[in-house]
């Protein structure tokens, strides 16, 4: 009986998936699955070209933010180009708040209602659906809306107005099962904004 | 024997007032006796037993490379720091921590470090300790930050309102209901 060697075994173990990468760079796996994700990573080439790539852009942010010298922007083109870049909702036509240079924001009518069933997205963000047509808070009960009953433990944004500004809504997780709606604005005219595109 | 006549009227009209009042008909006044009113209003009238917890806090980045990143201990665990887009801030100072009790018709606000007001307003008290209220920021006399913003949370749950620009950071304002 033929016993594999070291590293013929571990050729037969499954690589982990960007995914999973993506959460070992966020430091957000559990110890021993970081643990054990590392120390195949000797031979795992693929996972190796993943993480660097995941370190290159991580650098290339900050360091594009310290040239520009702000990287509140950077943070905020990243918040709107991972929204943008979410698949699109399911259950009605809805847009994100994210169109920095649509009139319709900039004459400051955008009302976005918070919808529960949210869209994760690769970051790990979780991203409330957003209608474009306002309702009123007097006829939501909680009756009326039961796609909120599945979100009761956490807070839910019902109505934003953004005014003028661009801004969004997304969730950050807290905890397990909980999560954290929070609306981020960008205190800038968005005309001096960068593009998405730039970085 | 007159007296007995007379008192006898009065003390039944007497009884009928307070009973209507013990039913919750005045709804303009305060309940003395909320076990004996209907659910809804139990919760209107204890209203003022729930808050909101504002913390102020200040993100920025590091000056000089390869500093390690610091968050102020007077906040407390606060997980949500720990995830982008906040874990690209580098250092978290807690610069003010209000609280405020939530009462129907009566707005709170908090002067913010940027000269902006924060301003919360109850808007309904829904079963199961859930509470609907309103928050704005904007400057007085200046253009609105964020004119209007709508939350449905109960004890213990939070949401985030973040951007603000502030002496190279932003500010981050973490609003918790507590009862």
């Amino acid at each position: 009986m033929q016993i594999p060697s070291r590293g013929q075994d571990r050729i037969l173990v499954k690589e982990p998936s960007d995914q999973k990468l993506m959460l070992l760079y966020d430091g957000e796996l559990s110890p021993s699955e970081e643990l054990r994700i590392r120390d195949r990573l000797p031979e795992n080439r693929r996972s190796r070209q993943v993480l660097s790539g995941l370190e290159a852009v991580g650098d290339a942010v900050r360091a594009w933010g310290e040239v520009r010298g702000r990287a509140g922007d950077v943070i905020a083109d990243r918040v709107m180009s991972t929204i943008q870049a979410s698949p699109k909702p399911r259950r009605k036509r809805t847009w994100a708040t994210t169109a920095a240079g649509s009139l319709a924001l900039a004459a400051g009518i955008a009302l976005a209602v918070a919808r529960l069933g949210s869209t994760e997205l690769q970051s790990g963000w979780r991203t409330p659906l957003l209608s474009s047509s306002p309702q009123p808070l007097a006829s939501q009960s909680a009756n009326q809306r039961p796609s909120q009953r599945r979100e009761e433990t956490n807070a839910a944004i019902e109505l934003v107005d953004f005014g003028s500004r661009t801004g969004t809504i997304f969730m950050v997780a807290a905890g397990p099962n909980v999560t954290t709606p929070v609306v981020w604005l960008v205190d800038e005219p968005s005309t001096q904004r960068a593009s998405p595109e730039s970085l | 024997m007159k007296e007995p006549i007379l008192v006898l009227p009065m003390a039944l009209i007497l009884t009928c007032l307070t009973s209507q009042n013990a039913q919750g008909h005045d709804h303009g006044r305060p309940q003395k006796s909320p076990e004996s009113a209907p659910k809804n209003e139990r919760t209107g009238r204890n209203a003022t037993r729930f808050s909101v917890e504002v913390m102020v806090l200040h993100a920025t980045h590091n000056k000089k490379p390869n500093q390690t990143r610091q968050i102020d201990p007077r906040i407390g665990p606060l997980p949500e720091l720990a995830k982008e887009p906040f874990s690209l801030y580098d250092h978290y100072v807690l610069l003010d921590r209000q609280l405020l009790p939530l009462v129907r018709d009566n707005p709170k606000s908090v002067n913010l470090p940027d000269g902006r007001v924060l301003r919360m307003k109850l808007l309904q008290v829904l079963p199961h300790d859930s509470l609907r209220f309103s928050a704005s920021i904007n400057r007085p006399g200046g253009k609105d930050f964020l004119p209007l913003l709508a939350v449905k949370a109960r004890a213990g749950q939070a949401f985030i309102v973040a951007g603000q620009s502030y002496q190279g950071g932003i500010l981050v304002l973490v609003m918790r209901v507590v009862k």
